[in-house]
């Protein structure tokens, strides 16, 4: 009986520790195509607002705590800020483009410098 | 049951470790499915003739050209977390082809190409504030592919092209915002050279001088405090009746260098085809070793930069794009096309 124990708890811990090795949110790994590679994105908490992540392949990639382009040291003032201008940077990379933010971009999503 | 209690205790220690290691409050996510594109087709950082300067254990790369567009961004990369960072737009004209050094904590960024016109002005990044200044303009005048270096937090910008090929050398204070000229190189002038720094001395090498077939084979070191300050090394091409240099092919231009363990690294560029081979400089013995070429594609116009001793070469450009956006770069390891 304690070894069926010990071995829920093993298989638990294992699926627990496997959850977490994506350092950012889950993503879809429904495709296996080495030819591609998979985009996210996330927002988390700064310490006067907020920021964004964009991963590639499950790997950090860019890690934005300030607005991108302007000068400053200011986050995002919203969390939703964060999410438009990280669907706006996905959009690019998938239309292979830069992932390069201009201040134009962010204006006409009202964000101000 | 003694034995199962304490298994059962640990569980309890355990598995909430485990929940809590990846439970980040702070990091939602947003759009996280379906977004996949063909490995060829991503385009990262890519663009070739920009520039890069290092300040403490971070990285900044910035201006350039893609291709259609020359760039007015700039971008800090972790080399410790492998991530980057969009920074504040420099604020003159976007450009490929200028130059850049550190000095005093600050990046500064100048002189280049905005697709009409060769620029003379400078620009100070702070990079604490995450902002940049408009310093004095380059007294030298405006020029594209000139080579920029510091040694003990002066700045200096040497050579280049400004209709044409140049040699001239001017020293900038960054506590005066002031340039002052200083004795040229002697040799060779040239546009798209190298230069890199060591024990507070610059080597300066390779390059182009009016398209001649040979190539620009002279080396020269500044010391500031030697009289003169300029001296010529050996040649890097084989030019001596002695072996050391029979296999020398360091002649290019356009290539990437710096510093990693005490010993000068020149990697890609082109001298007629686009280059990957890498040639490591001895500066005691002044000799040139070949070392295991570079693993990416062979490239032109690209970046290199040594942080914490790690060196990394990153960006360009060839007949085929677009490149892995960085790599790290091991002269001293045997190829491995499985890392």
């Amino acid at each position: 009986m304690s070894t069926n124990l010990i071995k829920v708890m093993v298989l638990y811990c294992a699926v627990t520790l496997s959850s977490c090795q994506n350092n950012a949110p889950v993503t879809s790994n429904s495709v296996t195509n080495k030819d591609s590679i998979n985009i996210g994105a996330y927002t988390f908490k700064t310490t006067e607002g907020w920021g964004y992540g964009i991963t590639i392949d499950n790997r950090l990639y860019i890690k934005q705590s300030t607005i991108p382009a302007f000068a400053g040291t200011k986050s995002f003032a919203s969390e939703k800020d964060a999410e438009k201008v990280a669907a706006l940077v996905i959009n690019k990379i998938k239309l292979h483009k830069k992932p390069t933010i201009f201040k134009d971009e962010l204006q006409s999503l009202q964000i101000t410098e | 049951m003694y034995k199962l209690k304490n298994i059962t205790l640990l569980s309890i220690l355990i598995v909430p470790l485990f929940i809590s290691s990846c439970t980040k409050t702070s990091d939602t996510s947003t759009d996280t499915s379906g977004n996949w594109i063909k490995r060829s087709d991503f385009e990262g950082i890519t663009r070739s003739e920009g520039v890069s300067f290092v300040i403490g254990d971070k990285a900044y790369v910035g201006t350039g050209y893609d291709g259609t567009n020359r760039l007015g961004d700039l971008w800090q990369y972790d080399p410790v977390q492998n991530f980057w960072l969009q920074k504040a737009d420099l604020p003159g004209a976007a450009r490929s082809s200028a130059v850049a050094f550190t000095a005093g904590g600050n990046g500064y960024v100048g002189t280049g190409y905005d697709g009409v016109n060769r620029l003379n002005d400078i620009w100070q990044y702070n990079p604490t504030t995450n902002s940049w200044i408009k310093k004095n303009d380059f007294t030298g005048g405006a020029r594209y592919d000139a080579v920029a270096f510091s040694v003990l937090d002066k700045g200096y910008i040497a050579t280049g092209y400004d209709g044409n090929y140049l040699k001239d050398f001017w020293e900038y204070n960054p506590a005066t915002d002031n340039w002052l000229q200083q004795v040229s190189l002697g040799g060779s002038k040239r546009s798209a050279a190298v230069a890199f720094v060591y024990n507070n001395k610059a080597y300066v090498c390779t390059g182009t001088n009016n398209g001649t077939s040979t190539g620009v084979n002279d080396l020269w070191v500044f010391d500031p405090s030697a009289t003169p300050i300029w001296t010529e090394k050996r040649k890097i091409s084989n030019v001596s009746t002695d072996s050391y240099d029979d296999a020398y092919a360091v002649i290019r231009s356009n290539a990437v260098a710096f510093v990693m363990n005490g010993k000068g690294y020149v990697t890609c560029g082109e001298n007629g085809a686009v280059l990957n081979d890498t040639w490591e400089y001895d500066f005691a013995n002044d000799v040139w070793a070949k070392k295991t070429a570079y693993e990416g594609v062979a490239r032109t116009g690209a970046l290199g930069f040594c942080v914490s001793d790690r060196g990394f070469v990153l960006t360009g450009r060839s007949s085929s794009t677009p490149f892995d956006d960085i790599r790290e770069f091991f002269p001293l390891q045997a190829y491995n096309a499985n890392d």
